[in-house]
């Protein structure tokens, strides 16, 4: 049983006769799962997320989310499912994506307040289990976007995403902004909302290796299309196609050792 | 590109200045149609009979249906017949070519001062930013921006023509038949004229310049060793030019505006004296004629700044469609802001 | 309940010009519903006896042709120009708001034709078409402003249009729309709060236009209905008796200044004080301040390891930011030699970059090199140049022929509107005079395939938005070596490049090295490139060099915390790292 997926969906802009962007990509993500999307720039990755959710138009295909045709949607049928919140965005730059002059808490309730949910106060509470389920403090609702660092814009953008209590989300390279600390942090927080509520995720990112740890299957994207899929530790470890093998020589190496120390462990790595 | 792919294209072009002109002219004469005068009337005075009134409306072809008469004054317009003046009888078409060259070489002077000197401002201000020059040249063009236009007028006349007779203070020589005393008469309307162009185009170019030297392809020019000399004129000034040719662009139908009142101080005989006498007498084809002018001018000096800043811009000339959308000045939103 | 921004106009009161602009304003407004209550006489009684007197005790403006008195006249015709000026900018509004929202949102057509209407309108002069409507209808006050509101109409059709169009891009706004919100609610929420302080400096300078046409109007006889006093009747008159009063066009036009003025002002200070500031809260920066730990071992001299053939020296550099008030980097030391590449890596904030741009002359204003010396070393014959003592023009010879500069973000470094092969020569030739021009367009297109440009006669008629990040990255390092520099500074060069473009432009800077003999300079955050290409390598963190040595040895055992947290960062996305583990980058900020 698949809650989203994708059958040879075809997207490009401009007329029939311009490459497309996207060429006969097919996935699917399952309940619970946590699957990742790895492309470089041109390779269609933040196209198939925006159609996903339907900001981009289809050139041909299908998307199917729990049963419903989702690209066959419009207008005020898809502004229901938009309002049911199963299916969020979480968009790459919490700098652009959060009004600036509504604060955090405003942000996060947005969402509630389109689909009319409650009363004020219910949706003020839901506001702030969000904000307690990525990890930061009621306090931090009354502040503007500006007032907050990187790493706690980053989580609000995911409070807001949360507070629907979604069945899937979309992260379009939810980490590239942030540094390396936060990065691990939110990561971390994916899995365990995954843990603890089975929330299933589509995480797109550039790097292969910053998703080894947090997705359970991955799909390599090149130039539009699919060229390798499978459990992350299959295709990091043993990838088939040779373009996911230059990706992966390509990273540059820490170690030009056989075993490496870490400073806190004090145990060797092995390469 | 294919025959069709062509012919999209120069419609695209063409379409816009086309679509301007016809709404322009349109509501130019719509205007003048309900102006409620009724012109027999008018001109054949008190007493008129009701035959005599109807024989001169069918002589100025106003029984026809409105939007004939439209298309017949445009077509006839086109081809330089403008009608004849209600009360005059003299062709509009003679009395606007007296006047107009008045305002064309008017207008062009003023121009010339306002692109030298304004953007002689605005290029040292950019360049002094911070100093004492800078801080002048902006407190000069916000006052000149809220001085009465007339005012200018009126301060030059007392200065240069009361106060020290050094020029006249009213009257014109055309160009063509002693540029020395043109000039004698010119020179104080056209600076008049000039001040407030030349305070907005040192304003933007100041503003343009002053973000331009912060862009990063001024810090890569030095890296390469370019000389600063260089990097400003071949550039910088290049890249910074748009927006401030926009308000040149801008600056037009303004200078004609401005035109009306020192034409009224100076004594000038141009093309606002006549249509306000018109308007006085409400000879509506003189003025009918006279706003048909001005738009034909507006229009082309539009066309022509357009056609320089898309030489400039690049981006635009490659067809990005968002970067073409961006550039003319027409479809530019907020540009007044 | 919560801490919103204070309005637009309560920010924008904050300055003091704003205040002083509402002053003005405000006694306006007193004036023009009671400035003839308030005149010290009756504008309209004549008085044949003093006609034309200067400035006096009885009348303080002194009198016109009629023997009115000035003053009166003037504070009586205040109510009727303002009301003018606001009956033009009201019809403005009305007619233009709401359409140029329109336009947004009723599709293709409609939004064709109104901005064709409005094109024609912005083609009509104010004065002229004021003059033709008057002629056309009477004149009339109503009919002159009037014209002048229906002219008024597309700069606020305009403004809007752009407002809101500006905002509709958002991504907020996208996500507002994912979330199902309906149109309303969006320019509810999103909309409105920003387009009005735009609209309230539009306003307020559409009121200073429209206050300067009415005068001007009124000069020319055009809305003035006598006796009724307005100002640029008055200055109609005054210009009739310039002779005998020059300077009585003074106190109209001085008092339409002022006013005009005073909104631009306000105009100026709402629009100064609207954009939503950032400021940067980043725990981590709070955190770093509070460890004592690290300050000691930061303070130890590290001092400069010596090496073969130096090609830059650098000893105790010292720079300092903010205008000289805080000091950011340190005294920093280090050598790059002929052929080895060297390393500069440090968090951000670390002050790397600081280093590299005194290095090469090209700190922003602001911050500069407080002390130190940098010296570029040539081969025996070339004396050594001391690069802090010499100014532009010499920098000129140094940048270009003897270093060579390469950024992030390559393609901002270049000129937009100009070829990028048509750069490259313009840099061959202003270094060496003697090469003609096809001489210097021949060797940019050889130095284009050298570095790895497969097509490179396209590449050299292109625009830098036109190429690819790893293209212009090629470009810009194909630039950096025309001059046969002995030594390149990549800063930060590879930073934005996908994994694979990275991998192929670290090879050709490194084919680079070993073919020509540069000393390389590379400043990264990544500590994996420095392992991956780097010779030596030095540890920067907060304006000190902590730590340095053979890049093999600093990557597997780091001395100092911060290279070990510069490590564990990197560490995390290598391959055969097993899972995320936040135990191993320290606590949750």
């Amino acid at each position: 049983m698949t809650l989203l997926k994708i059958s040879d969906l075809t997207v490009g802009y401009g007329d029939r006769h311009t490459q497309p962007v996207l060429n006969g990509v097919s996935l699917e993500v399952r309940p619970g799962e946590i699957l990742g999307v790895i492309g470089e720039t041109g390779s269609g990755k933040t196209t198939l997320a925006r159609t996903i959710v339907g900001l981009v138009p289809a050139r041909g295909g299908r998307i199917d989310f729990d049963g419903v045709e989702l690209s066959a949607l419009r207008g005020k049928g898809l502004r229901e499912f938009r309002r049911r919140g199963e299916l969020q965005f979480v968009f790459q730059d919490p700098l652009r994506a959060l009004d600036p002059d509504l604060t955090a808490a405003e942000s996060i309730t947005e969402p509630l307040d389109a689909a009319g949910v409650g009363n004020r106060t219910e949706r003020a509470e839901r506001a702030a289990a969000s904000l307690a389920a990525v990890g930061l403090d009621a306090a931090l609702g009354d502040r503007l976007p500006g007032r907050l660092s990187g790493g706690q814009r980053q989580r609000v953008l995911l409070a807001r995403a949360l507070v629907t209590r979604p069945r899937l989300l979309i992260c379009d390279e939810p980490v590239s902004a942030l540094d390396a600390a936060n990065r691990n942090h939110v990561l971390r927080l994916l899995l365990n909302l995954r843990d603890a509520s089975g929330i299933a995720a589509l995480v797109i990112s550039h790097d292969l290796h910053s998703l080894a740890g947090v997705a359970d299957r991955v799909a390599v994207l090149n130039e539009g299309r699919v060229v390798e899929h499978g459990p992350v530790r299959q295709v990091l470890d043993n990838p088939q196609d040779p373009y996911t093998q230059r990706l992966l020589a390509a990273a540059p190496r820490l170690h030009t050792l056989t075993t490496l120390t870490t400073a806190s462990t004090k145990e060797p790595v092995s390469s | 590109m294919s025959a069709v792919g062509s012919l999209r294209a120069v419609l695209r072009l063409v379409s816009v200045p086309v679509a301007v002109f016809l709404i322009a002219t349109f509501s130019t004469y719509a205007l003048g149609a309900l102006g409620g005068a009724n012109p027999a009337a008018t001109v054949l005075g008190q007493d008129a009979t009701a035959g005599q009134i109807a024989q001169l409306n069918h002589q100025f072809g106003l029984d026809n249906p409105f939007l004939v008469q439209y298309f017949d004054w445009l077509g006839h317009a086109l081809t330089g017949n403008l009608g004849v003046s209600y009360f005059t009888s003299i062709p509009v078409a003679t009395s606007i070519g007296q006047a107009f060259p008045v305002d064309l070489s008017l207008a062009l002077l003023a121009l010339t001062f306002a692109v030298v000197f304004g953007g002689a401002a605005g290029i040292t201000a950019a360049l002094r930013r911070g100093g004492w020059f800078d801080r002048a040249v902006s407190a000069v063009c916000s006052g000149l921006a809220t001085v009465p236009p007339f005012l200018v007028g009126i301060t030059l006349i007392v200065l240069f023509a009361v106060s020290f007779r050094l020029l006249p203070s009213g009257g014109y020589v055309p160009f063509t038949q002693d540029p020395g005393q043109w000039l004698r008469f010119a020179l104080l309307p056209s600076i008049a004229l000039s001040a407030e162009g030349a305070a907005a185009i040192a304003r933007q170019l100041r503003t343009s310049l002053v973000g331009a030297l912060q862009e990063n392809y001024v810090l890569g020019a030095a890296a390469r060793g370019l000389s600063v000399r260089r990097t400003l004129f071949r550039h910088v000034l290049r890249n910074a030019a748009g927006p401030a040719l926009t308000v040149l662009g801008v600056q037009i139908p303004l200078l004609i505006g401005g035109a009306v009142v020192a034409e009224k101080m100076f004594a000038l005989p141009g093309v606002a004296q006549l249509a306000l006498q018109a308007g006085s007498e409400r000879d509506v084809p003189v003025i009918q004629g006279a706003l048909l002018v001005t738009i034909g001018v507006v229009l082309v000096s539009n066309i022509i700044v357009n056609a320089v800043l898309f030489r400039i811009t690049p981006q635009a000339r490659r067809g990005t469609r968002s970067a073409r959308r961006r550039v003319t000045l027409q479809s530019v939103g907020g540009a007044a802001a | 309940m919560s801490a919103r921004r204070p309005g637009s106009l309560r920010r924008a009161l904050r300055l003091t010009s704003a205040r002083i602009a509402l002053g003005i304003i405000l006694l306006i407004v007193v004036l023009a519903f009671f400035g003839g209550v308030l005149a010290p006489q009756n504008p309209l009684a004549q008085n044949t006896n003093v006609v034309l007197q200067g400035p006096s005790f009885h009348h303080w403006l002194g009198t016109d042709y009629l023997g009115r008195d000035v003053l009166s006249r003037l504070m009586a015709g205040t109510g009727r120009s303002v009301a003018g000026a606001l009956e033009a900018v009201g019809i403005g509004l009305l007619l233009g708001v709401l359409p140029g929202l329109a336009s947004l949102w009723l599709g293709r057509t409609y939004e064709w034709i109104s901005l064709r209407i409005v094109d024609a309108f912005m083609t009509l002069p104010y004065v002229v078409f004021a003059v033709a409507v008057t002629g056309f209808f009477g004149n009339s006050l109503i009919a002159a402003m009037t014209a002048v509101g229906v002219l008024i109409s597309p700069l606020y059709f305009r403004v809007t249009r752009a407002a809101a169009l500006g905002l509709t891009r958002t991504q907020y706004v996208e996500a507002a729309e994912l979330f199902g919100s309906s149109r309303r609610r969006v320019l509810r929420t999103h909309l409105w709060s920003k387009i009005l302080p735009t609209l309230a400096v539009t306003t307020a300078q559409a009121l200073a236009s429209a206050l300067l046409i009415v005068s001007s109007l009124a000069f020319l006889g055009l809305g003035v209905e006598p006796p009724l006093p307005t100002w640029g009747e008055l200055l109609s008159s005054d210009l009739d008796y310039l002779a005998q009063q020059p300077w009585a066009p003074l106190f109209p036009g001085l008092l339409i200044m002022l006013i005009a003025g005073a909104l631009n002002a306000f105009a100026d200070a709402i629009r100064d004080t609207g954009t939503a500031q950032i400021v940067n809260v980043d725990p981590a920066e709070d955190a770093s301040s509070e460890s004592s730990e690290d300050d000691e071992t930061g303070a130890e001299d590290i001092g400069i390891a010596p090496v073969a053939q130096p090609v830059l020296r650098v000893e105790d550099l010292r720079v300092t930011v903010n205008g000289g008030g805080t000091e950011a980097v340190h005294g920093v030391s280090f050598e790059v030699g002929r052929g080895e590449i060297v390393g500069l890596v440090g968090e951000s904030g670390s002050g790397k970059s600081l280093t590299c741009r005194a290095v090469t002359g090209l700190l922003a204003p602001g911050c500069a090199l407080s002390s130190g010396t940098v010296e570029l070393l040539g081969d025996d014959d070339t004396p050594p140049i001391k690069l802090t003592d010499i100014d532009r023009t010499a920098w000129n010879k140094v940048r270009g022929p003897r270093i060579g500069i390469v950024f992030q973000d390559p393609a901002s470094y270049l000129n937009p509107s100009i070829p990028v092969g048509k750069q490259l020569v313009e840099t061959i030739r202003v270094h060496d005079k003697t090469l003609s021009r096809a001489a210097a367009k021949q060797r940019s297109i050889d130095l284009f395939t050298s570095v790895g440009l497969r097509d490179a006669e396209t590449v050299y008629r292109q625009y830098p938005h036109e190429l690819s990040g790893g293209m212009a990255q090629r470009v810009l390092i194909a630039i950096a070596i025309s001059g046969e520099p002995d030594l390149l500074i990549a800063d930060e060069a590879t930073s934005a490049l996908d994994v694979l473009v990275q991998a192929e432009v670290l090879d050709l800077l490194r084919g680079l090295v070993r073919d020509r003999g540069l000393a390389l300079l590379l400043v990264t955050h990544d500590l994996a490139v420095v392992a991956e290409l780097c010779d030596r390598v030095l540890v920067c963190d907060r304006g000190r060099i902590v730590e340095q040595g053979p890049a093999a040895r600093v990557v597997a055992a780091p001395t100092r915390p911060q290279t070990r947290r510069l490590l564990e960062a990197a560490l995390v996305w290598q391959p055969g790292f097993d899972g995320v583990d936040t135990e191993l980058v320290g606590a949750q900020p």
